[in-house]
């Protein structure tokens, strides 16, 4: 006969499964979505576009800065791929990371040679450095949506362009 | 009420009083060491310097009102996007008075200590901005 003892030995290690099938705390999901974004930058910089498949929902809506329209899945791979060609040793160092709920902030600085034209200006062999901050909403293990705002300016800068007066249309 | 409940509701007071009577506010909420960096790997900046940056948005959009879309708390951190919106009708950084009405994007980082602004993070579209005042990029003479 099993005693009180021996039965609760018997279903301890299945209640540990359960609650934690059931009612992950909520510290562990900001930690399992900050890896994600972790595991999207490492995948973004080895251009590995099967591994970004996963982590990037295909309904994915991005408002990046300067573009005015938000971007689906195909149009950030596309505009990742044109930075890569620009910029192809660029990284993302993340700096900072902040969860809450099913969102991640993440403050990030970008490092990269310029190897090849970039918004109309040829390569230049400078290495540049900038910032930006990126906020990811995650759904169902995915990216959903994602907000990214970066030191354009300071890119720009730094590539030889600087802010002058707009000449006229003609 | 949480920290980060406090915190949250301290980056909405700085804003709305900010935009409501000035970049005072940031003497009232900061630590004597604050520290602001814009764009947020820059070399960072004081209170005083903060202060008359803020101040000279002010100048030249004097409806500037800051609205936050999302805020994001853990620890002694928010992080916050937010449009900023205005009309341009005093001089601002050498750009006279155009009378438009400005917007652009901002996502920004606040830590606090024990209640008080202590480091502040800003990356905003300042080429949106300036493109918006009539501005473009062209190379550098």
């Amino acid at each position: 006969m099993l005693t009180a003892r021996h039965y609760l030995i018997r279903i301890s290690p299945l209640l540990v499964l359960f609650s934690l099938g059931c009612q992950r705390p909520s510290s562990e999901v900001q930690a399992t979505n900050k890896e994600l974004l972790r595991e999207v930058y490492a995948a973004i910089d080895r251009q590995d576009f099967d591994r970004l498949g996963e982590l990037i929902s295909e309904d994915v809506v991005l408002h990046y800065i300067g573009i005015p329209e938000p971007l689906g899945r195909d149009a950030l791979f596309e505009l990742i791929r044109e930075f890569y060609a620009a910029f192809p040793d660029y990284t993302h160092a993340i700096e900072e990371m902040v969860a809450e709920g099913n969102r991640v902030a993440v403050r990030l600085t970008f490092d990269a040679t310029h190897r090849g034209e970039f918004e109309g200006i040829a390569a230049t062999g400078k290495r540049v450095s900038y910032a930006g901050m990126h906020i990811g909403t995650i759904k169902n293990g995915v990216i959903e949506e994602w907000w990214g705002l970066e030191d354009n300016l300071g890119l720009m800068t730094q590539l030889g362009m600087q802010l002058a007066p707009a000449e006229p249309e003609t | 009420m949480t920290t980060q409940e406090q915190n949250k509701a301290m980056v909405q007071r700085i804003l709305s009083e900010g935009d409501a009577r000035g970049a005072g506010i940031l003497d009232e909420v900061c630590t004597p060491d604050y520290k602001m960096y814009f764009p947020s790997n820059a070399k960072s900046i004081g209170l005083e310097e903060h202060r008359v940056l803020w101040q000279s948005f002010i100048a030249g959009f004097p409806d500037l009102e800051h609205t936050i879309h999302a805020s994001i708390a853990e620890g002694d951190y928010v992080s916050t996007r937010e449009t900023l919106r205005g009309t341009h009708k005093g001089e601002f950084q050498g750009i006279p008075p155009t009378g438009e009405t400005i917007e652009f994007s901002a996502i920004c980082l606040w830590r606090f200590v024990d209640g008080k602004l202590a480091e502040y993070w800003a990356d905003a579209d300042i080429v949106g901005l300036f493109q918006q005042l009539g501005m473009e990029l062209k190379p550098a003479e």
